[in-house]
């Protein structure tokens, strides 16, 4: 762990204000991206994990933010973003962490060309002159794969379909060359098979760049495709982190098992006779959240007394690899 | 928000409608006779001071609040009674009825109401029940327009369904099932155009057009104040914020946030 | 796109014949005779009868309308009963005044509004002002906006001209001078009227994805509102440019009276004061149709300026 970090997430709260008082929708959310590494922020909607990437953008006005969120600038200098005021926060935005979003239909301004937008994004934060930009955006579309660039900067959006907004917005992401990208459920409006191609888009460009990637998404079976390494997250707290092939193999978490068993595993036989399990329930009301464990509700291994008093630490049950449960122990051993 | 807006319009016209009725008793003077005593500032016998034929103004703007109260009702009465029957026709036939009737509401909203109501009112003489009419014409289109939206989006709904598959004729669902659920709203709507008719009944009365004199009309009464602002500015100043207070209110109580 | 500026050419075309139409034969042939009305109820039969054969009113009326319609066309409206001039002739120099005064007001309504809701919109303390401000506009009847203005600014304050027109030739201070009160009299209903439809698609377009994509590029705060709210939330508006032209006609008719000012407005209540039909006639077809016209205009401008609509 003696590698730099490039973002450090430390106690990261996130607060609306509601007519029913405060709504605390992130709660003491800690987490590090190393450079070149690809994270997946798991969890239902309603987790925090969405809420969470905005806040590292410092997207939410109407939120209060607390804690700090330390990101390595490209000069090597570090910055605490929360901290960070509202210009010097405009000049991290789009150049150092470029966001996606899920809706690629409503990413695009309707009254601008592709190319319009291209070009202003490319040149918000790098002195280029227009013809520079119009370069710059053509090579953009060009590594996203989009056919005829050329003529996708004389199109409006309406012209194209999803994916190709998707590829578009990747493009627009990546034309100052961040060393961040928070991918926020990118794929999730998309077909399957546009969904496999975004998703390639986006490895092959993580490995010419060397830029890490937050993915953000509610998809497990998109996690082990894309990422290094997973946090799961439930009701706004970060319930289990680790590698995803540790994750996959041996989650400690009883939600984040239940995720796994609600997961249509396609072509493995093994799993054909095991059916899909989904978890019973729902996300609990952030105006109303259950004593103890978040998830005790819904938990096949709860304990009263146990589960519903206390709420659990954060803990490591291996090498890089945290749980919160007060019976991980347990569960595991009767596992074996 | 939307709330806080009908009450204070409901608040201001109930003031108004209230000093309406009650003019003949609250007023220090008669409304039409005459003294020496020209132009005159406030004082203790004439609150808001005297015209230029020595009447008082406070007694005018009681009794002309009547005229323009009379005036915008009865033209929102008139507008509903042409509007509301063409909105649910439309709103419930749809198809042909319905692309026929928006084409002529569409026609008749961009029309600019105060040219045409000047030019029917100067050929069928200025008399309160013309005027009235004439408003009313002027004003059904909104009307309409409002009902056909509202009826359209009640025609799918479930109870409607069902009445219709109990065997309801059209006649008796749109009286018994969609006008009870838009009748609020047409209301509501009813309100600016009583807002609307004040605005422009006095706008008429101003270019010496509408109610003829002697009548007390607020309209009427800023046009003969204009030439004496420097002398008395209450003779145009007062009826004038009575106007805009009046249809302030009603336009209140009629206003919608989108 | 062509072919759908077309289509509404076509749908608009018989909207405007339509409406000349109707007002025609309304006018001519339900409210009453024309030659009644110019002499008063006191006129003998005979006259009556000369007077209607004098100027045609006793030919049926689609035969009216046409010679009518066809006429105009050409420049001729007939003559003035009051005062036998040309229509045309007293027509023609106030025509320059009107439109003058009716699009500053539109200017002045439309740009003030667009800057200022884009800057207000959303700020605690100023917004419900600014919403209080509007629905004042709103409901102030012109002619009481125009006369409390004069009373500010000239009776008590001295420092503008109650009323009067000065022309170009009187150099552009004195002109811009007696413009100020009657222009601010005409824009403030379409400030405020404007203002509620451009906020409310403001705060709409505000809160679309693509905002929050261009906060996320980097852009600045202004930069976001001028250069992505502002011109998404101006389309729609356009519309309502349009629809309500018939307001600023009227508007700038009751402000020309106000400020005495030689336009088409203070002709058109003259001539309805002394009952000189062939005036006020062509007045309000002009006036009406040009309305219908206009936003027609509107309607197709906002069909250009659409890229969605545009291109398919």
């Amino acid at each position: 762990m003696a590698r730099n970090s490039l973002l450090e997430v430390e106690n990261v709260s996130v607060s609306f204000k509601s007519a029913q008082g405060p709504i605390r929708a992130v709660r003491d959310v800690s987490f590090r991206i190393n450079p070149g590494e690809i994270v997946a922020l798991v969890g239902e909607s309603g987790s925090g994990k969405s809420t969470t990437g905005l806040a590292t953008m410092q997207l939410i006005p109407s939120a209060t933010v607390s804690g700090r969120i330390c990101l390595t600038r490209k000069d090597g200098t570090k910055a605490d973003l929360v901290s960070l005021s509202e210009s010097d926060i405009r000049r991290v935005r789009g150049n150092e962490v470029a966001m996606i979003f899920q809706e690629p239909m409503s990413s695009l301004d309707p009254v601008f060309t592709i190319g319009t937008q291209m070009c202003e994004a490319a040149r918000v934060h790098q002195r280029l002159s227009y013809r520079q930009a119009y370069a710059a955006s053509i090579k953009a579309l060009e590594a996203v794969g989009m056919p005829d660039p050329e003529k996708c900067m004389e199109t409006y959006q309406h012209k194209l379909s999803g994916g190709m907004r998707q590829r578009v917005m990747i493009a627009m992401a990546l034309s100052s060359k961040p060393s961040l990208l928070i991918a926020d459920e990118p794929t999730t409006a998309l077909d399957v098979t546009i969904q496999a191609q975004i998703v390639e888009y986006l490895k092959r460009i993580q490995k010419q760049t060397g830029m890490a990637i937050l993915f953000i998404t509610h998809n497990l079976g998109l996690v082990a495709e894309i990422a290094d390494r997973a946090i799961v997250m439930y009701a706004g707290e970060i319930v289990e982190s680790g590698s995803v092939s540790e994750l996959f193999t041996r989650p400690r978490m009883p939600y984040t098992s239940g995720l796994l068993k609600s997961l249509p595993r396609l072509g493995r036989k093994k799993t054909l006779g095991t059916p899909i399990e989904p978890i019973p329930g729902s996300l609990p009301s952030p105006l109303a959240l259950p004593s103890g464990c978040k998830f005790h509700p819904r938990c096949g291994h709860f304990v009263a007394g146990v589960c519903d008093t206390a709420v659990p630490e954060l803990e490591s049950s291996d090498q890089a690899h945290q749980v919160r449960c007060a019976r991980w122990r347990d569960i595991a051993r009767t596992a074996q | 928000m939307k709330n806080r807006n009908a009450l204070i319009g409901f608040v201001i016209v109930s003031i108004v409608t209230t000093l309406a009725i009650a003019a003949p008793w609250i007023a220090p003077y008669d409304p039409a006779t005459t003294s020496i005593r020209l132009f005159e500032g406030p004082s203790a016998e004439h609150w808001l001071g005297t015209d230029q034929l020595g009447r008082d103004i406070f007694s005018r703007i009681l009794f002309g609040a009547r005229v323009s109260l009379i005036i915008g009702a009865g033209s929102a009465v008139v507008a509903g009674i042409i509007g509301v029957p063409i909105g649910l026709a439309a709103g419930y036939l749809g198809r042909t009825v319905d692309m026929m009737a928006m084409q002529f509401i569409n026609l008749f909203i961009a029309l600019p109401g105060l040219v045409l109501a000047l030019i029917i009112i100067t050929m069928t003489g200025a008399t309160m029940l013309n005027i009235v009419l004439v408003l009313g014409f002027v004003a059904w289109p909104g009307v309409a327009r409002l009902a056909r939206g509202q009826t359209f989006a009640i025609r799918e709904s479930v109870y409607v369904e069902a009445a219709r598959a109990v065997g309801g004729g059209t006649a008796w669902i749109i009286i018994r099932h969609i006008w009870p659920n838009i009748f609020r709203l047409v209301a509501v709507q009813l309100a600016t155009v009583v807002a609307f008719a004040i605005f422009t009944s006095s706008s008429l009365s101003f270019l010496g057009l509408g109610v003829p004199p002697p009548t007390a009309d607020w309209g009427g009464m800023v046009r003969s104040g204009v030439d004496y602002l420097s002398v008395n500015p209450y003779m145009s100043l007062a009826p004038g914020f009575s106007v805009a207070i009046t249809i302030f209110g009603f336009y209140m109580l009629g206003y919608r946030e989108e | 796109m062509l072919s759908l500026i077309v289509r509404r050419l076509l749908l608009g075309i018989p909207n405007i014949i339509l409406i000349s139409v109707l007002l025609f034969f309304t006018i001519l042939g339900a409210l009453g005779s024309p030659a009644t009305l110019m002499l008063g109820l006191d006129a003998t039969p005979e006259r009556i009868l000369e007077l209607e054969r004098q100027y045609g009113f006793d030919r049926p009326l689609y035969v009216q309308y046409i010679d009518w319609v066809w006429k105009a066309l050409n420049g001729d409206f007939g003559r003035s009963y009051a005062t036998n001039q040309r229509v045309v002739d007293a027509l023609l120099p106030r025509i320059l005044p009107s439109v003058e005064l009716a699009l500053l007001g539109m200017i002045v309504a439309v740009t003030t509004s667009v800057v200022f809701s884009s800057i207000t919109v959303g700020r605690r303390i100023v917004q419900p002002v600014v919403n209080i401000l509007s629905l004042i506009g709103i409901t102030v009847p012109n002619f009481m906006l125009g006369i409390t203005l004069t009373y500010i600014f000239s009776v008590v304050l001295g420092i503008l001209p109650t009323s009067g027109w000065a022309p170009w030739s009187a150099g552009i201070f004195e002109h811009l001078l007696h413009l100020i009160l009657p222009v601010l009299t005409v824009a403030a209903y379409y400030f405020a009227s404007f203002g509620l439809v451009y906020r409310a698609e403001y705060r709409a377009t505000s809160r679309r994805l693509y905002i929050q994509v261009a906060r996320a590029k980097g852009l600045s705060e202004s930069a976001v509102s001028f250069r992505h709210i502002l011109p998404n939330s101006i389309l729609p508006v356009i519309t309502q440019v349009g629809s309500s032209l018939g307001q600023l006609a009227a508007g700038a008719l009751v402000a020309e009276t106000v400020f005495s000012i030689p336009g088409v407005g203070t002709l058109f209540t003259s001539a309805l004061l002394s009952r000189d039909f062939p005036v006020f006639l062509a007045i309000g077809m002009i006036t009406i149709v040009s309305v219908v016209v206009m936003n027609l205009l509107a309607d197709l401008l906002y069909v250009a300026a659409n890229p969605q609509i545009r291109l398919d």
